[in-house]
């Protein structure tokens, strides 16, 4: 079992009213400890619900949510301290920001957490390195600074918080591609360095098939495929049908291998690509 | 939770009500309530309960919606049927006596046309206004209902347009409020301990985004005015001309009959009377 | 082809009036022509200067020197600001920033009533442009009830109802899920289509190889400014301005580069397909 894992859950937004909604239903995931995982799915397919689950800011109406095999709801768990193991990054954190110094703004969380100065002064230096941003900054007001690293500010003022799990709810929206490779690989960095098991949630697949390990797609409240990203993107089929947009590169593959050229199944970045056109037309040379 | 908060709760429709131009439907509820308050016996009360009922049928919304409405003032009601069953001192013996507490049948009298007065109240008001007029047209016919005073260059214009900002960003700011303290909760903010300066301490990291937010939201809506060439009333035309129709002119009409009668009733001698 | 905005050795910074003279703004001595009834797309790593170029298009801003032109008149003359305006509209990125009043077609109508319209002409008007956006259905809800891509249509539909010749996307897609990008796509290719000149400022790639022409802004300057297939086949260019090209002009590029004989300015899904199989097929 993962350190964080959704046992049959469903969940029902304003029920027993007219405007009563199923988000989801009857959903398994199983997170695996220091695994980058992506979920991936349309608006309205019940991803932004699972990232709220996972932290207990939303409680299922039937199923568990098990955080290193124990209940969060359980009512000898301290939701707060859930709330301290599980980090949950909203869509567009830079519109949270709020104190005089980006410093400051950073050890708001580990303030909160009860943690002295030295141990808070490490980890605010420590998750601005992680998240990209330069000491300098520091001292700044986070208002002056630029869009993306407004973002990465407010992503660092949760990592320094050192939750052994953080969801990240769409962390490269509305960046343009060089803001979005900083912070998507500034996230890496932060998994590779610590170990800590990282959840980004997300309607891009190539993002998400260039910095996940492991992939959910989920579709209409439920899980559509999971697994490793090669393993997912085997599937193309599948997921195509849920009406996700395959990255360009694994729908001309696919059309290749469909005149029965013969490439392996879930090809889908440039890479991967190039070296499997490599191999085909060395073949054909040699042949 | 704030999201559930329903500010102007209207129902559309195309009911006469609802189809009533607005103007005519805010000048009226202000002689409604003239008229509530003018009320003086059974007579003049169980006509004005009749009109309302009239009201609430002819608007086609639903009795359960015009309870609701009642509900949230039901204390207030209650409290002051009591102060008039207790504080209104009649003439000959009372009619209930407990120690100090006595009730005579004039406070019966007074409480039970206080509460009539109320629910006229809550409910003439509402389904003539909140329930049937949307938000919009309201601004718009208060702004024209009061477009004499720019004489006397009071911004007319400019605080209809503010109300119509404010009611266009009422949802919006709330959902983002939802928003950012679900974002500081997870931060580990705790915003409800403490005694009350504790609690406002603990709301700045909700209220200074909040704010800087809604200067952004105003910054960007300004611009996006100026695009679509706004620059003030002058020059300004409207898609839609409120113009007096039969039914406006029925129902002032149907109003003045109603009053003349009310005032009528109110001369009839009875006993059950307002004192 | 007649000419819709012209661009005259146009310099811009915030604070110009620090240094009036020198053209090291945002904006550095730009000058650019863009015809009727094209597509343009606008690309550009975030603060290269796009934006701005975009604001000084419709005298949202004014140029420090050099003139800006839409259809022959000064976007500086203050006496035909609203005649600019009116003709050329802009969509922002924040669809909740742009829309004015509680109900769609309240909204719609905005323009038109600042322009003094008949209100007989608004209702037509009005009418005409949620038809063309597919909103009709929802002209009486109020806008918070939408989904971004639903309100992004409302604000195309708003600056339609000013009957402009040309409008400006400003990052209109930046906010929005995939969904809701197709569907304000969907609408830039039919006004297209229709004849409107169009300027889409955007960082998403899959977006500007749809247009006839796309200009890549960097720090102020036009860096390339050519057709989608000759700007996206320099690759490394590209690549070093901060910007993304399509997947399979990448993979293109890089066979063309092991010398292998493939078009270097493939775009589309199908006609990588068809040279992929080509070459396979050698």
């Amino acid at each position: 079992m993962g350190i964080l894992t959704l046992e049959n859950v469903s969940y029902v937004y304003s029920p027993s009213t007219p405007f009563e909604k199923e988000a989801l239903h009857d959903v398994n995931i199983d997170f695996t400890e220091g695994k980058i995982t992506g979920i991936i799915g349309h608006t309205g397919s019940g991803k932004s619900t699972v990232a709220q689950l996972l932290n207990g800011l939303l409680k299922p109406a039937s199923g568990k949510v098990l955080l290193d095999g124990c209940d969060i709801f359980d009512p000898s768990v301290k939701l707060s301290d859930v709330r301290f193991r599980v980090g949950l990054v909203f869509q567009y954190p830079e519109y949270q920001l709020f104190e005089e110094t980006v410093f400051r703004d950073i050890a708001f969380g580990p303030t909160n957490m009860g943690l002295d100065e030295a141990e808070i002064k490490r980890r605010v230096i420590e998750s601005a390195r992680f998240a990209g941003l330069d000491e300098e900054l520091l001292g700044r007001s986070p208002f002056e600074l630029s869009g993306g690293q407004k973002r990465r500010a407010a992503i660092a003022g949760v990592m320094a918080m050192e939750p052994e799990v953080i969801v990240l709810d769409e962390p490269a929206a509305g960046l343009d591609p060089r803001g979005r490779d900083e912070i998507l690989s500034g996230i890496r960095r932060y998994r590779d360095e610590k170990g800590n098991t990282v959840i980004l949630i997300s309607h891009s697949m190539e993002d998400m098939a260039l910095y996940s390990d492991e992939l959910v797609v989920m579709s209409r409240g439920t899980v559509l495929v999971s697994g490793t990203v090669d393993e997912v993107f085997r599937q193309s089929a599948l997921i195509e049908e849920s009406g996700l947009t395959l990255p360009q590169i694994t729908r001309v593959f696919d059309r290749l291998r469909a005149d029965g050229v013969n490439i392996r199944d879930g090809v889908y970045t440039v890479e991967d690509g190039y070296r499997e056109m490599l191999s085909l037309l060395k073949g054909n040379t040699n042949a | 939770m704030l999201k559930d908060i329903t500010l102007g709760q209207f129902f559309p429709g195309s009911s006469p009500i609802h189809r009533l131009d607005p103007r005519v439907k805010l000048v009226l509820v202000v002689l409604l309530v003239v008229l509530i308050f003018s009320a003086k016996n059974i007579f003049a009360f169980s006509f004005l309960v009749l009109g309302v009922i009239s009201l609430v049928l002819l608007s086609q919304i639903s009795v359960k919606v015009v309870l609701k409405a009642i509900r949230p003032i039901l204390i207030l009601m209650l409290f002051t049927a009591i102060i008039n069953l207790f504080w209104t001192k009649g003439t000959g013996d009372p009619i209930f006596a407990l120690g100090f507490i006595k009730v005579w049948r004039e406070g019966l009298v007074n409480a039970l046309f206080m509460v009539l007065r109320i629910v006229s109240l809550v409910t003439g008001t509402s389904i003539l206004l909140t329930y049937t007029t949307s938000p919009i047209a309201l601004t718009d016919a208060l702004e024209r209902l009061l477009k004499p005073l720019k004489v006397i260059k009071v911004p007319v214009h400019e605080f209809a347009m503010m109300m119509t900002i404010a009611l266009r960003f009422i949802p919006t700011l709330l959902e983002e409020t939802d928003k950012i303290i679900n974002a500081q909760k997870a931060r580990g903010a705790s915003l409800d301990k403490g005694n009350l300066i504790d609690k406002v301490k603990a709301f700045v990291p909700v209220l200074i985004p909040l704010f800087i937010s809604a200067f952004r939201r105003a910054d960007e809506l300004a611009c996006a005015m100026e695009c679509r060439c706004y620059r003030g009333d002058e020059g300004r035309t409207r898609m839609k001309v409120l113009k007096m129709g039969e039914i406006d002119y029925l129902s002032i009409v149907v109003f003045l009959v109603f009053t003349a009668v009310l005032f009528f009733l109110n001369t009839l001698p009875t006993s059950i009377s307002v004192r | 082809m007649s000419e819709m905005i012209r661009l005259d050795n146009v310099c811009f910074d915030y604070e110009a009036d620090e240094h009036p003279d020198s053209c090291q703004g945002i904006i550095k001595n730009i000058s650019l022509s863009i015809e009727k009834g094209t597509f343009v797309a606008l690309l550009g790593h975030n603060g290269s200067g796009k934006s701005t170029l975009a604001k000084l298009m419709n005298g949202i801003l004014l140029p420090n020197s050099g003139k800006v032109t839409v259809e022959g008149i000064d976007t500086a003359d203050e006496e035909r600001i609203w005649d600019i305006r009116r003709r050329v509209g802009m969509v922002f990125q924040n669809p909740d920033n742009q829309i004015v009043a509680t109900t769609v077609e309240e909204d719609v109508a905005f323009g038109p009533e600042n322009l003094g319209i008949e209100p007989s002409e608004i209702r037509r008007r009005v009418d005409k442009a949620l038809e063309s956006v597919h909103m009709s259905e929802y002209k009486t809800h109020s806008p918070s009830q939408l989904s971004g891509g639903q309100k992004q249509r409302i604000a195309i539909a708003g600056i339609l109802a000013m009957e402009p010749e040309c409008i400006l996307f400003d990052e209109s897609t930046a906010m929005l899920d995939p969904h809701g990008r197709e569907e304000v796509m969907a609408q830039i290719m039919r006004l297209r289509r229709e004849g409107m000149t169009v300027v889409l400022i955007t960082h998403y790639m899959n977006e500007a190889v749809f247009a006839d022409r796309v200009i890549v802004v960097n720090d102020g300057e036009i860096a390339l400014d050519d057709t989608p297939a000759k700007v996206f086949s320099q690759v490394e260019t590209l690549r070093s301005l901060g910007l993304d090209v399509p997947q399979v002009t990448h993979l293109a590029h890089l066979l063309a580069e092991d010398g292998y004989g493939i078009r270097r300015d493939l775009l589309f899904e199908d006609e990588a397909y068809g040279e992929l199989s080509a070459l396979l097929k050698k």
